[in-house]
């Protein structure tokens, strides 16, 4: 059982309130987070004082901490980018509100790339995340802040954003369990917009359980936010706690799974758990995703256009930084975003603005959503085989800090095993598989068809009997 | 790589103005990258796909999958629909401004002059 549900249990039979679970809860925080870096800020007296009597509901006094791309009304939201110092949301995001009417604490605002836009939380104006497993390695991007949190106890659930992978590859390498939901299943009202037809919300925490907890309040419909389907939300929760693997259909594709794709550790420990998931009834067969080799380009191309319009929005005359000596209004917003952006968003913005750009577009943007086209039926069509995809997150465990920063194409290659999913608007559970040898977590996802979420939780509930996953305790 | 490629050129479409050392970096990353994503090139696409594109969206096979109606998406429009309470007041809009101007009750966002006189 993950921290989720015991505490839950644990308010229900009165051996803990969340007023004292809170206050030990940012002991730890306050012990912790000047090493990790995963608060930008906390919430540490409105949390207690909404302790005192918290709201009923299925995650009553429960810590929540969320991802700085996230609103939260009257509370400062940067992207953990200076162009956005100072701003305060003026509406909680419908994710956050759905969260505080179930009665969820907000434990503070955790640290991510700036706009969500790398994969080693390294490109965040406030310095890295670090990883808790290994102080000198990365927590992962871009909602690296999450993950760190949810490993180190310094809350007991949060919320990230996947555009590329920026929910499972931190889940990853910091070893919790991660969900990047459907496109289309969770609401982006509120919540700031990387690539708007990538961008998705969802919940990290210590296991299926947990995290189906989360997602049950989160997901459906928002009449804020259209591209939200009025499809019904499943029975997450109930999913999650019964786990079934006899007769589940599990597709390996084999572009995924190709020699040297993956280091020698993560290679055994994915074939292990292949094993286990035999063991316990699941039925294996080969499944092709021939343009798999395309992601990386088709995603850098498709997110960084759509990044490059959602972000000309910073200008500095609305909201936000504004530079200070300027001629003309050109001038205002020529130098505002060139002292507000961090290296990567420019690069991003650059190489958007280029695949758009006239004479280019074709070759490179109509090309890029040709591909990405291919890609989502390459995936539909092998759902109509299988009920999920078991495949690697990552071709690494955790790098060093430093390790990637220099070079920004070996950085976006890190992406590789995840982007497809965001392209497709498929949902992936991302969760813990054993350690490497360096006692690094490796991690694993199910991949699964169009809102069905449900069968991703019971997938990974049957995993973790068959083969639970022992978080070693840290040093840190 | 696309030898027509300039950082410097890009940086001005994207209101974005580079320091020397950047433009230098960014135009050796470009490079890497562009040569990196030359590999769609493999892939043949006709004009009239090509066309298709603009109106590409990831949700429209789900619409099918899911045998959904597009039109249930749509909402009421008008100041008492749901999804109008996000609208700001113009206070709240204000607030967030980094630099306001005019009478109080009636400030405005200010910016440079635009218009010569």
């Amino acid at each position: 059982m993950g921290r989720l549900v015991d505490l839950k249990k644990a308010y229900a039979d009165k051996k803990t309130s969340p007023r004292e679970t809170l206050l030990d809860l940012f002991k730890r925080i306050e012990k912790l987070n000047p090493k990790l870096n995963a608060y930008l800020e906390i919430f540490k007296e409105e949390a207690l004082k909404a302790s005192d009597n918290p709201r009923a509901g299925s995650l009553s006094g429960i810590p929540i901490g969320i991802k700085d791309m996230i609103s939260i009304e009257g509370h400062e939201l940067n992207a953990s980018s200076k162009i956005l110092k100072g701003y305060r949301a003026p509406r909680s995001a419908t994710v956050t509100e759905k969260l505080a009417n179930a009665g969820a604490i907000f434990t503070g605002r955790l640290n991510c790339d700036e706009f969500a836009m790398g994969s080693s939380n390294e490109n965040t104006s406030f310095g890295p995340v670090l990883n808790p497993n290994d102080l000198s390695r990365t927590a992962g991007g871009s909602s690296g802040g999450s993950a760190a949190a949810v490993r180190a106890d310094l809350c007991v659930g949060s919320l990230g954003t996947d555009t590329g992978g920026s929910i499972r590859l931190p889940a990853a390498f910091c070893g919790t369990v991660g969900l990047k939901p459907t496109y289309g299943r969770v609401s982006r009202s509120g919540v700031i917009a990387f690539a708007s037809s990538l961008d998705q919300v969802g919940p990290l925490a210590d296991d299926a359980q947990d995290t189906a907890e989360i997602f049950q309040v989160i997901a459906g419909r928002d009449e804020r936010d259209a591209t939200t389907l009025p499809v019904a939300t499943g029975d997450y929760v109930g999913a999650a706690k019964i786990g079934n693997l006899k007769g589940l259909k599990v597709g390996l594709p084999k572009e995924y799974f190709v020699k040297g794709g993956l280091s020698p550790d993560i290679e055994k420990l994915t074939q292990q758990s292949i094993e286990a998931l035999k063991k316990e009834g699941a039925v294996f067969s080969e499944v092709s995703l021939p343009h798999t080799d395309y992601g990386i380009a088709v995603y850098y191309l498709v997110a960084t256009a759509e990044a490059a319009s959602n972000l000309s929005r910073y200008d500095g005359i609305r909201y936000g930084k504004r530079a200070k000596d300027f001629k003309s209004m050109k001038d205002l917003i020529v130098k505002t975003r060139s002292e507000g952006f961090g290296a990567e968003v420019k690069r991003r913005i650059m190489l958007g603005t280029f695949a758009l750009s006239s004479g280019y577009f074709d070759a490179y943007y109509s090309k890029a959503q040709f591909v990405r086209s291919k890609i989502q039926q390459e995936f539909l069509d092998a759902f109509q085989k299988v009920d999920v995809i078991f495949a690697p997150v990552s071709p690494t465990t955790a790098f060093k800090i430093g390790e990637k920063s220099s070079d920004p194409l070996q950085m976006y290659l890190c992406d590789i095993y995840t982007v497809c999913v965001n392209l497709a608007g498929l949902p992936a559970l991302s969760f813990p598989i054993g350690d490497d040898a360096k006692g690094l977590p490796v991690g694993a996802q199910f991949i699964g068809a169009p809102f069905a979420e449900e069968t991703l939780f019971s997938a990974l509930a049957g995993f973790e009997k068959a083969a639970p996953y022992k978080r070693r305790s840290l040093e840190c | 790589m696309d030898s027509s490629f300039s950082a410097s050129k890009i940086a001005k479409l994207a209101y974005l103005e580079l320091s020397e050392t950047e433009t230098k970096d960014f135009q050796k990353q470009f490079a890497a990258i562009l040569s990196y994503v030359d590999k769609l090139k493999d892939i043949p696409m006709t004009s009239e796909e090509a066309k298709k594109m603009g109106a590409f969206h990831i949700t429209t096979s789900f619409y099918e999958l899911m045998g959904l109606d597009a039109a249930l998406t749509l909402r009421e429009e008008g100041c008492d629909a749901p999804a109008t309470r996000l609208n700001l007041t113009n206070d709240e809009a204000l607030k967030n401004a980094p630099q306001t101007g005019g009478i109080p009750g009636e400030l405005l966002f200010e910016v440079p002059s635009i218009i010569e006189r």
